[in-house]
């Protein structure tokens, strides 16, 4: 009986089969496994609202630079009156400026770039270049690094400085050659550069891009070009204290 | 289920005709040869042995295959069913979980949206207040640094006029200084020609070269007093 059993159980189970393919689609399968959320069908949701967008602002101070902050000026008072030059910070208490701004001088008044004083205490005035450096006895507000080496040609620079014994203005310019010294007081060559100077920008710093000074201006024509000290000449002075000597009295 | 198919239970069947053969498995066919007297006694009592020998098996198997056949299929439907309906309802099970979890799911989710909606709304109301108050800051800021560079260009021009200021106190106190040396100069000149008054008045009495040089000296101070005095006025004037 059992060989026979399975023919019939063999038509059943294809009877079976055939019953389940054909209800295959009648029949509720099992649900997919989801993998990703569900869309969501939501109505009555406020929309995102739209952000205004703020004008930019366009705030432009015109305050002091950081050059014009290390600037100083200078009057000198002697014999034969008063002049006005310019001057630097190179250290808190230490300003440079040309040996003729301080020339001849029984007393010398120095100002800050806004208007406050500062008291002298030494001045000195090099021999081999229009350099002077003057001593105070207060404290600066701020003050200018020196460059390592000489500008080249072609560099671009700043000159700040009291042009005329006026306002404090600042110029702009490149350094055209160096050449021999207008005033011929000095072998060494000079800075000839393009950046406009006036009586009273004596010695005003001459400022590379990066801020730090290359020479210090001292003459020109009026028409230009314009000298400067350069700063290696500079250090010299700064670096060797024995190189300034006393300032030539007033006569 | 059991099937009445043993042989010594098989209910006798009438004998339709001789083409029904009797089965020589079952009964001990009766040999001509060896039939004995005694053995036709007994014939009148076994009828009912000799027919149920001689009846028909095949007509009687069909219907019992048919009918386990039929019982067959039947267990094997009612199986399938079942089996089907007990797919249908786990798969309707899942599906009424699935369809439950999905709606608790966006129930949650629209709750969630609800309330990042409010919380967008109010962010938005924030962020309006905010950049109206940078509006407004900027509007200070832009007023306060218009402040800053008017504040500047004063600084500017202040320290300017201090210095011109300063300029000025220093030329008068170079003239003050330059006007006293003026002065002792005039003063001198003064002296000077008080005396050559007095010793003119006498000139009798005095030696007259020596007066004469005195002269020249007086003369030579006062040139010298009045060349001064004239450039110091041109030097007021230049300033």
């Amino acid at each position: 009986m059992a060989a026979r059993l399975r023919p019939v159980l063999g038509a059943g189970v294809i009877a079976a089969t055939l019953l389940l393919a054909g209800c295959a689609e009648a029949l509720p399968l099992a649900p997919p496994t989801r993998t990703t959320p569900p869309p969501h069908s939501v109505t009555g949701v406020p929309t995102v609202p739209d952000i205004k967008g703020g004008s930019a602002a366009t705030v432009t101070l015109k305050g002091f630079s950081a050059y014009e902050r290390a600037s100083l000026r200078i009057r000198n008072i002697s014999c034969q009156g008063v002049a006005v030059g310019s001057g630097f910070a190179v250290a808190p208490r230490v300003i440079v400026t040309n040996r003729h701004v301080v020339d001849g001088a029984t007393a010398l008044q120095i100002q800050t770039y806004d208007g406050r004083d500062r008291r002298v205490d030494t001045a000195g005035a090099a021999t081999f270049a229009d350099l002077a450096i003057v001593r105070l006895a207060d404290d600066l507000p701020a003050t200018l690094p020196l460059a390592t080496s000489n500008p080249k040609p072609g560099d671009a620079i700043t000159v700040v400085g009291y042009p005329g014994g006026g306002e404090l203005k600042t110029s702009r310019g490149k350094v055209l050659r160096y050449g021999a010294d207008i005033v011929g007081q000095s072998d060494e060559p000079m800075i000839i550069n393009d950046a406009p100077i006036e009586h009273g920008s004596s010695g005003s710093p001459l400022v590379d891009s990066g801020g730090r000074v290359v020479g210090v201006a001292y003459a020109g024509k009026p028409e230009g070009p314009y000298w400067a000290v350069p700063v290696q000449l500079l250090r010299q002075i700064i670096d060797k204290p024995s190189e300034v000597g006393p300032i030539p009295p007033c006569e | 289920m059991t099937v009445p198919d043993e042989p010594g239970q098989t209910m006798p069947l009438p004998v339709h005709g001789p083409e029904a053969a009797p089965e020589p498995s079952d009964v001990a066919a009766p040999s001509d040869a060896g039939q004995t007297p005694g053995d036709e006694a007994q014939a009148p009592g076994d009828e009912a042995t000799e027919g149920a020998v001689r009846r028909p098996r095949s007509p009687r198997r069909w219907p019992t295959i048919l009918a386990w056949t039929l019982v067959a299929l039947c267990v094997i439907s009612l199986g399938v069913l079942g089996y089907g309906y007990k797919q249908s309802l786990d798969s309707s099970r899942d599906w009424k979980a699935l369809a439950d979890s999905t709606t608790t799911e966006l129930e949650s989710s629209r709750v969630q949206l609800d309330r990042t909606s409010e919380t967008l709304t109010k962010t938005k109301s924030a962020l309006d207040d905010t950049r109206k108050a940078l509006d407004e800051t900027k509007g200070n800021l832009k007023e306060v640094a218009g402040q800053y560079n008017d504040a500047s260009e004063r600084i500017r021009q202040l320290a300017s006029e201090k210095a011109k200021v300063g300029d000025q106190a220093g030329m008068l106190s170079t003239a003050v200084e330059q006007a006293g040396r003026l002065q002792e100069q005039l003063d001198a000149c003064v002296t000077g020609l008080r005396d050559l008054q007095t010793y003119l008045v006498n000139a009798g009495d005095y030696d007259a070269a020596s007066l004469a040089k005195l002269v020249a000296q007086v003369n030579s101070g006062c040139d010298e007093a009045q060349s001064q005095s004239k450039a110091f006025q041109e030097w007021l004037k230049g300033q």
